[in-house]
């Protein structure tokens, strides 16, 4: 019988109200859900004293007290760190990185001189973009003052959510000799190309070697985590993301046509030419189609380009970054929601669609696919078939209704306590109750 | 005396391609003539030919005694006669024994009792005439396409010129719950057989089943349960498909030979005896009413019509198609209802099931498409195409 609940430590990067895509939204759905079964304390880089958690302790790098911390300067697991940037400084887009990892080694013992070091090292957490052109300085930077955190704290398991947080990860295990769980949301395989060996993927590989278990968020993850990574698949335990229950809402569109949205980052790993391509295709034979592309990245200006080039434009819309509450506006007037994506480790917004009534069509390539067994599928370059799902939506009525039907069924199964008591049961798994 | 009726179903439908949207308009040949053939090749030397010739040998060891009833679709049979002749022949062969009945239904395997009554009346009558130039028998019994059954459908039949309807002892409908007795039906008092699920499903579902507590399963387990049974009965009427035999249970499990010494255990006991429905006479016999307004049949565990029309995309494709009646009626083109009747073919529609558990392992056992939603849009894509045809004929 278990007495206590286990103390998580638990290492976040994007955390309410800063958001950037499905991490954040997924870490907190974890935190809060995990914090009925777990004493969880959460260490990120920014947090909002605005925005309150009740059970979760949150300790906002941007908010520590510096004057009341703490310090272990005796403390020699910096070496294990060095060795890390040391391992990937060749690959390092960043050239300043690994003399800034060198000079920041403490070579002093006087307190007050750590100390406005520290506090130095923490303005570069002073941001609204984290993932900037510092980031691997943040990442470093992280790692050191969580780790410092974490010496003088009690707790039971690691819990690290992506490679920005992994590095703090296998630090604090080095220094503390507490399991390491990596969660992963997100693989550089996926943001990146599946043959890339670069410094972030140096680190992801690691840390997954370093770590007692890894948590992909689908087992399409957790197959690549052990193909690309080369990781054994007995420590790839892959838990499917929850998803919190909204008031969904369906309103009137002052389009008189169909609409078909595409939402999320406009990059290569989401395959947006190929949402382009589609559209092409399903416009050839029903002209009376709107096709939405929201969302911003690295590829939308050549989007929207090619729907000039194309003279899609009438039909082709884009509408850049949005709030969430104008998402929830477009999830209420959409008919389709497409989410082609290349390799997609689960893919939340889909979920949110079909809260929202609203039928599905992903590729293949994606998590969520999973858990919505009543999405219709087609792989991400099977324009033909992501044409015919799109079109059998939109024309035929009874397909349209009996999906949405479906999917609310799927949806019902899914949520964050569910995920977070198979997380409970993979820490027992490697000991920790 | 236990009066035991079998009964066999034989169907095959005319399965669909996968029609996909960039075809509609083309009027490709909506069915998937390979497919067919190789499901009928299979069956037929898994099932049919060494069926056949298993009764055949027990009908000349149980001269004057055995008797065996079927119900052949007129989609199963047009098939055997135009791609698999010997099949036929072997059916013919069998049924030139005496002991033989041959019940009616719709030619199409078709759901149309539930909604065109003109064209259930046609398909019936099709199916009567076809059986009597392939068999040279009358109907005289009437099973509904996969035994569904509402009290109003017992006008019709009786007006087709049938004495007797077979449907599914659904616990809910049998008068007091007691299945095996002699029941006429509310309307027009058509005499009804209802069939024994429990000792059906023995064999037909749980033959192979280890966690049934008759396994692993003899004929003397269910003779015993049939005598049992039999005392306060009129009949037992143990009815499955045919395909039962060789195809969902292969010869190496065994199903051959619990049929041949099933049989022969029957054939041999004195408190048993063969019967063919059209045998009772119960024209002025007292009996209770059979009443169901309701739609019943013997599909999954409702045993209702939603295997059929339990989802919105089942009822829009079905609506679509009845709805282009009229349309096909201005081409006057018999090529025309001929392809509006072979995509009324219930299975169509069976295959747009999205029951889940056990009932949806069954459904997708049978469908050809990986999906139920593929199933439905393929299906409405043909009918698109269909529509189109008609439209430039008329």
């Amino acid at each position: 019988m278990k007495q206590t609940k286990p103390k998580v430590l638990m290492l976040g990067w994007e955390f309410p109200p800063l958001i950037n895509g499905g991490l954040g939204v997924a870490c907190f759905g974890i935190a809060k859900s995990l914090s009925k079964l777990a004493d969880v304390s959460l260490i990120i880089p920014k947090s909002d004293p605005n925005f309150i958690t009740q059970n979760i302790e949150t300790i906002g790098l941007n908010h520590l007290d510096i004057e009341n911390f703490k310090i272990n300067y005796k403390s020699k697991n910096y070496e294990f760190l060095d060795d890390v940037a040391f391992v990937e400084s060749n690959l390092s887009p960043y050239q300043t990185f690994e003399a800034e990892v060198l000079e920041n080694k403490y070579a002093t013992t006087d307190e007050k001189v750590i100390k406005s070091k520290i506090r130095s090292e923490l303005d570069i957490f002073n941001t609204n973009d984290l993932y900037d052109g510092a980031v691997g300085e943040r990442i470093y930077n992280f790692a050191k003052i969580a780790t410092l955190l974490a010496l003088h704290r009690d707790f039971d398991v690691i819990h690290a959510h992506d490679w920005m947080t992994f590095v703090a990860g296998m630090e604090i295990k080095a220094a503390t000799g507490k399991p390491l769980v990596l969660h992963v949301h997100s693989l550089e395989v996926d943001r990146n190309a599946p043959d890339t060996k670069n410094w972030v993927y140096q680190i992801e590989k690691k840390a997954m070697m370093y770590a007692d278990v890894i948590i992909p968020v689908s087992f399409y993850t957790g197959n690549r985590i052990h193909v690309l990574y080369d990781i054994a698949q007995d420590k790839i335990k892959p838990i499917h993301n929850g998803i919190e229950q909204v008031q969904s809402f369906r309103s009137e569109s002052s389009l008189p046509e169909k609409v078909v949205l595409f939402l999320g980052r406009v990059t290569g790993q989401k395959g947006p030419e190929y949402f382009f391509e589609t559209a092409s295709k399903v416009l050839e034979f029903m002209p009376n189609t709107r096709f939405v592309m929201a969302g911003t990245g690295n590829m939308l200006k050549e989007m929207i380009e090619m729907g000039a080039y194309k003279q899609m434009s009438n039909r082709f819309h884009f509408t850049g970054f949005l709030s969430p509450e104008k998402v929830r506006q477009l999830y209420s007037i959409a008919d389709v929601y497409v989410m082609p994506s290349v390799s997609e480790p689960f893919g939340l917004s889909a979920l949110e669609a079909a809260q929202f009534g609203v039928p599905v069509v992903l590729s293949k390539q994606s998590g969520v696919a999973e858990v919505l067994p009543s999405a219709l599928k087609a792989d991400y370059w099977d324009i033909d078939k992501m044409a015919s799902n799109i079109i059998s939506v939109l024309k035929y009525k009874g397909l349209r209704d009996q999906l949405v039907k479906d999917a609310y069924q799927d949806l019902s199964k899914i949520n964050w306590d569910y995920t977070a008591q198979n997380i409970v049961h993979v820490y027992e798994s490697i000991g920790v109750n | 005396m236990a009066k035991i009726c079998l009964y066999f179903q034989v169907h095959q439908p005319y399965r669909l391609l996968e029609y996909n949207f960039f075809q509609i308009g083309k009027h490709i040949d909506y069915f998937n003539q390979d497919l067919n053939n190789l499901v009928l090749d299979k069956v037929a030397n898994h099932c049919y030919l060494p069926a056949n010739e298993m009764f055949m040998n027990l009908f000349s060891e149980n001269k004057d005694k055995l008797k065996l009833n079927f119900a052949l679709s007129g989609t199963a049979l047009s098939q055997f006669k135009d791609s698999k002749p010997e099949v036929l022949s072997s059916f013919k062969n069998l049924f030139s024994n005496p002991g033989i009945e041959i019940l009616g239904e719709t030619y199409y395997h078709s759901l149309s009792s539930l909604f065109r009554t003109d064209e259930f009346e046609y398909q019936v009558r099709l199916h009567k005439n076809f059986v009597f130039e392939l068999f040279n028998k009358k109907t005289v019994t009437f099973r509904n396409t996969e035994l569904l059954f509402k009290n109003s459908i017992s006008n019709t039949v009786k007006n087709l010129g049938f004495d007797t309807i077979i449907t599914e002892g659904v616990e809910r409908v049998l008068p007091n719950k007691i299945g095996n007795i002699l029941l006429k039906s509310k309307d027009s008092k058509v005499p009804i057989f209802t069939r024994n699920c429990s000792l059906s499903d023995d064999i037909a579902f749980r033959f192979l089943d280890s966690n049934s507590i008759d396994y692993p399963l003899t004929a003397k387990k269910i003779i015993t349960k049939i005598k049992k049974q039999s005392k306060n009965s009129d009949y037992i009427f143990i009815g499955m498909d045919y395909e039962t035999i060789g195809e969902h249970f292969k010869k190496e499990e065994g199903i051959f030979d619990f049929w041949n010494d099933f049989i022969t255990q029957l054939a041999n006991d004195k408190e048993i005896e063969f019967c063919n429905f059209s045998d009772f006479n119960i024209e002025n016999v007292d009996t209770p009413i059979f009443d169901s307004t309701d739609v019943i049949s013997w599909a999954d565990t409702e045993k209702d019509a939603s295997a059929w029309m339990g989802n919105s995309m089942q009822y829009e494709a079905l609506r679509k198609i009845y709805d282009l009646q009229k349309a096909v009626y201005e081409t006057g083109n018999q090529k025309y209802f001929d392809i509006w009747r072979l995509l009324q073919t219930s299975d169509h529609f069976y295959y747009m099931s999205t029951k889940r558990q056990s009932d949806g392992e069954v459904h997708s056992y049978f469908s050809p498409f990986n999906t139920p939603y593929d199933a439905y849009v393929y299906y409405m894509n043909i009918v698109s195409d269909f529509e189109i045809l008609l439209k430039k004929k008329s």
